[in-house]
């Protein structure tokens, strides 16, 4: 019988044997989840399949980590679980999709209508993934500074304030509002880029 | 102005955007910048160029400032994944009131239905568990509740309804009894038999040094309890002191808490997480996340008895992953350095318990029970019992009790071994030939044939030449099945052309298998893409119209065809055995087909994977055995593609391995 997710995840600490990329693991674990839920809500599944589906996802990346590990030319362990826990993704949203559809004998139709969606969902995971990695920099970003810094970045670049406008909201020069955001900018970009290469 | 005494100087910005909030700007260079556009335009390319500027504004845009502290909300799937992660809640008694209905006398913690709850006994990853009393039976119990967290989840419950169907379901004296399970309630509880004495870790805490009665006593017992659960094809999964309860009246040690405890046949509930605790008593296979067999538990137990030994489990390292990587790699440490006193014969069951490799250790708990039962006999009375011959054989030089192969030995274990391989049983006329593949690899492990010379044989490719040799004068036909989703993404085209391919010869009533033949025409078709649910008795009529074309009037416009008919003339020879691996589609199940085979006097032996719903699981069951074929079942997901490729391309080789001159044999590689 298969590995339970403990299994898994224990052995996975055995076969990460660099720390960073058990943090990785645990970092992607964190950002995906989020994705693959928002695609499974999209989808029109309920939570508790959602949640299935998140297993699914993970339980596959995580049996395909030894392939990973026996390949001389892997690159970033980061990249390489993001690509294949989109493809898994993507194949088990079409496979659940597709269940039943041989009955009316229109395979080959059924096969397109399955790589439309696949294209379909591949959009939609992207776009969400984006939207993960920023939130998940942005959460770490705001551990590492003060708030009065994270606003200075959020009041102007996101709520559309002036630096003048933030500057009086926060009690603070408005230089102290262009060196904040900068420091948060740069923090973002930082942890963003790590995950687009 | 003050600016204008200062110089624009990009690198003190760029050092100034790259320190901790601590680090702030002096009065002069905050003034610069107020006055300096250009530095102010610095500032913002210093942090990232516009795009990412502008990327960031439409990420975040959506995002109300509220809501950034309620992105990415736990889920339970993502903690169970999370390698640091342990949330566990610390439950005390006041936070366990509030799950319970208010008691009816004041002495008492709640109430829960019937059950008047006395006090918390302790919680685990999954559940709290209560002493309570049993008011209609007027007896004390134990109650296990679902964790309010855990209850919301769906799987969650199910797999709490499943822990308690799983326990109830074995009877036997070294296994807490389930009374009642409440698996419809807001969270579900189920009701065990209160055991007075407390876990054996308890008892550990109070005495790391048992006697040697003591220690087989407890050791025999909990084997005794594991043998029930094997019985019942369950693996416990999480044998360690704390699962184990001492009834001190009777002197009895019970099994508890099948939480983990899973059974081979639902793989889906067991995927919900838990928390793994202490890696201390977990195996080697567990550890490196392999498939499981009840030898798995049996590795445990010899943990558990190294601890009733000495105290403490044998691998012990600084933090969880030290410990890891003990289980995985280390020798187990002896138990007589800590007490010599203890015999030596007792060490070596220890050990032989403690083997890496599942095929190694003892095969069975019942074999162990008993060992464990005649060793307590011969030291409550050394006169007249004598020791286990098996021990006594080993008695001097280090020499351990001898191996068996297990497939041999191995009693109820023979399906779920199925599970860490595949098995191709191969059945000639007066042969039968069986072949282990290793799932992950494909690398053959074990050839099991009549002619093999006693004692162990070879692992790996070397196995080949040697089942080729066996194969001599046979044939045989493997027919594989696969569900189209099974295709991997990326081969998309592929798997279009394959279905406007099938589609075109719908009416050729072929479609979906693949058949090999010695030294004919290997592939015949791959995948059942185009297979639709009435296609399976196409394929039968295929079958058939094959037959009837026997003399050679075959349809020339089709290669795949003859192929076809090659394989049917493998099945033939093959006595009519097909080896069929299949992922459980229903197609499988039409009983016109069943009837079709069996007329045709085919026995299917399948090796079934799962990837559908149970509500399939009982096709590929029924096809074996409707047509007298042997039924085996790999886990979910584990054979995918690519490994049934490998095995089938094996299979081939070994075929064509066959079919050349024997004095090529010996250069196979």
């Amino acid at each position: 019988m298969p590995a339970s997710p403990t299994e898994t995840r224990v052995s996975l600490i055995l076969r990460l044997q660099d720390m960073a990329d058990v943090e990785a693991w645990d970092e992607f674990v964190e950002l995906y989840t989020p994705v693959i839920q928002r695609v499974a809500k999209q989808r029109g599944m309920q939570p508790a399949d959602a949640d299935n589906l998140v297993q699914q996802v993970m339980l596959k990346v995580a049996q395909s980590i030894s392939a990973w590990l026996d390949r001389e030319d892997r690159g970033p362990f980061r990249a390489w679980l993001v690509r294949i826990a989109r493809n898994e993704s993507i194949d088990l949203l079409t496979r659940r999709t597709t269940k039943g559809l041989g009955v009316t004998g229109d395979e080959a139709n059924a096969a397109w209508e399955n790589a439309k969606q696949a294209d379909q969902i591949a959009t939609f995971i992207d776009r969400e993934y984006e939207q993960a990695v920023f939130d998940w920099a942005a959460q770490q970003v705001r551990q590492t500074v003060q708030p009065q810094t994270w606003l200075a970045f959020w009041l102007t670049h996101v709520d559309g304030l002036s630096v003048q406008q933030a500057a009086e909201r926060l009690n603070v020069r408005t230089a102290n509002i262009y060196f904040g955001r900068s420091r948060v900018m740069l923090r973002l970009r930082e942890l963003i880029q790590q995950y687009e290469d | 102005m003050a600016y204008t005494k200062l110089k624009c100087d990009a690198a003190a910005l760029e050092a100034l955007i790259d320190a901790d909030d601590d680090r702030q700007a002096n009065d002069a260079l905050l003034e610069h910048v107020e006055q300096c556009e250009s530095c102010q335009r610095r500032l913002a390319n210093l942090a990232a160029e516009d795009p990412m500027w502008d990327r960031a504004n439409r990420a975040f845009a959506s995002r109300a400032q509220s809501t950034v502290d309620e992105i990415a909300p736990p889920l339970a799937a993502a903690n169970r994944f999370r390698i640091t992660a342990d949330d566990s809640p610390q439950w005390t008694e006041a936070m366990a009131r509030q799950l319970l209905a208010a008691p009816s006398h004041p002495e008492m913690l709640g109430r829960l239905g019937r059950y008047e709850v006395e006090r918390l006994l302790g919680a685990g990853g999954m559940g709290i568990v209560f002493k309570a009393f049993d008011t209609e039976l007027n007896r004390p119990v134990a109650i296990k509740l679902l964790s309010p967290h855990l209850a919301r989840s769906r799987s969650a419950r199910e797999r709490f309804a499943r822990e308690a169907r799983a326990a109830a379901g074995i009877v036997d004296d070294h296994v807490v009894p389930i009374h009642n399970v409440e698996s419809d309630a807001e969270s579900p509880y189920l009701v065990m038999q209160y055991v007075a004495g407390g876990s054996l870790q308890d008892r550990l805490n109070r005495d790391a040094n048992l006697d040697l009665c003591e220690i087989l006593r407890i050791g025999l017992q909990t084997a005794r309890g594991l043998a029930a659960a094997h019985a019942q094809g369950l693996i416990h999964r999480d044998v360690k002191p704390s699962n184990v309860l001492l009834d001190e009246d009777v002197s009895r040690a019970m099994l508890t808490d099948f939480g983990l405890a899973r059974a081979d046949d639902d793989q889906q509930l067991t995927q919900t997480g838990f928390h793994p605790g202490t890696p201390q008593y977990m195996s080697p296979e567990q550890v490196r996340g392999e498939a499981l067999d009840g030898r798995s538990d049996l590795f445990s137990l010899g943990c558990l008895l190294h601890a009733l030994c000495t105290g403490e489990p044998p691998f012990r390292g600084k933090g969880s992953f030290a410990t890891l990587r003990m289980v995985a790699d280390a020798d187990a440490p002896s138990i007589r350095d800590q007490r010599p006193a203890l015999p030596r014969w007792l060490e070596r069951i220890v050990l032989r318990l403690l083997e890496k490799q599942p095929g190694d250790r003892f095969q069975s708990a019942t074999q162990v029970a008993d060992l464990l039962e005649s060793c307590l006999a011969h030291v409550r009375n050394p006169a007249t019992v004598a020791l286990p011959a098996a021990l006594q054989t080993s008695r001097q030089g280090s020499g351990r009790i001898p191996r068996k192969r297990w497939w041999i030995a191995g009693g109820w274990l023979g399906p779920a071994l199925l599970l860490a391989t595949i098995t191709i049983i191969i059945e000639t006329k007066d042969r039968k030939v069986t072949v282990q593949v290793d799932e992950e690899s494909g690398k053959v492990i074990q050839v099991d044939a009549p002619e093999e010379p006693a004692g162990e044989i070879t692992a790996g490719d070397a196995a080949l030449p040697q089942l080729a040799a066996a194969q001599d004068n046979d044939s045989v036909a493997v027919v594989y099945l696969i569900h189209a989703a099974e295709f991997k993404r990326g081969n998309t085209i592929q798997q279009l052309a394959v279905t406007r391919a099938l589609g075109e010869f719908r009416d050729q009533d072929y479609c979906g298998f693949l058949a090999y033949q010695r030294g004919g025409p290997q592939w015949l078709w791959e995948g059942n893409q185009g297979m639709s649910r009435t296609r399976e008795q196409d394929k039968v009529q295929l079958f058939q119209r094959i037959k009837d074309a026997l003399p050679g009037d075959l349809p020339s416009f089709d290669p795949a065809l003859q192929m076809a008919l090659a394989s049917l003339e493998a099945v033939d020879a093959a006595q009519r055995r097909l080896i069929v691996l299949t992922d459980g589609d229903p197609v499988l199940l039409d009983a016109s087909i069943l009837d079709e085979y069996q007329q045709a006097g085919i026995a299917i032996d399948v090796i079934h994977t799962e990837i559908h719903e149970p509500k399939y699981r009982q096709a590929p069951e029924l096809i074996a055995g409707r047509t007298g074929g042997k039924y085996h079942r790999v886990g979910r997901g584990q054979l995918d593609q690519a490994i049934a490729k490998l095995l089938v391309a094996r299979t081939r080789d070994c075929i064509a391995s066959a079919a050349a001159p024997s004095g090529d044999r010996a250069t196979e590689d």
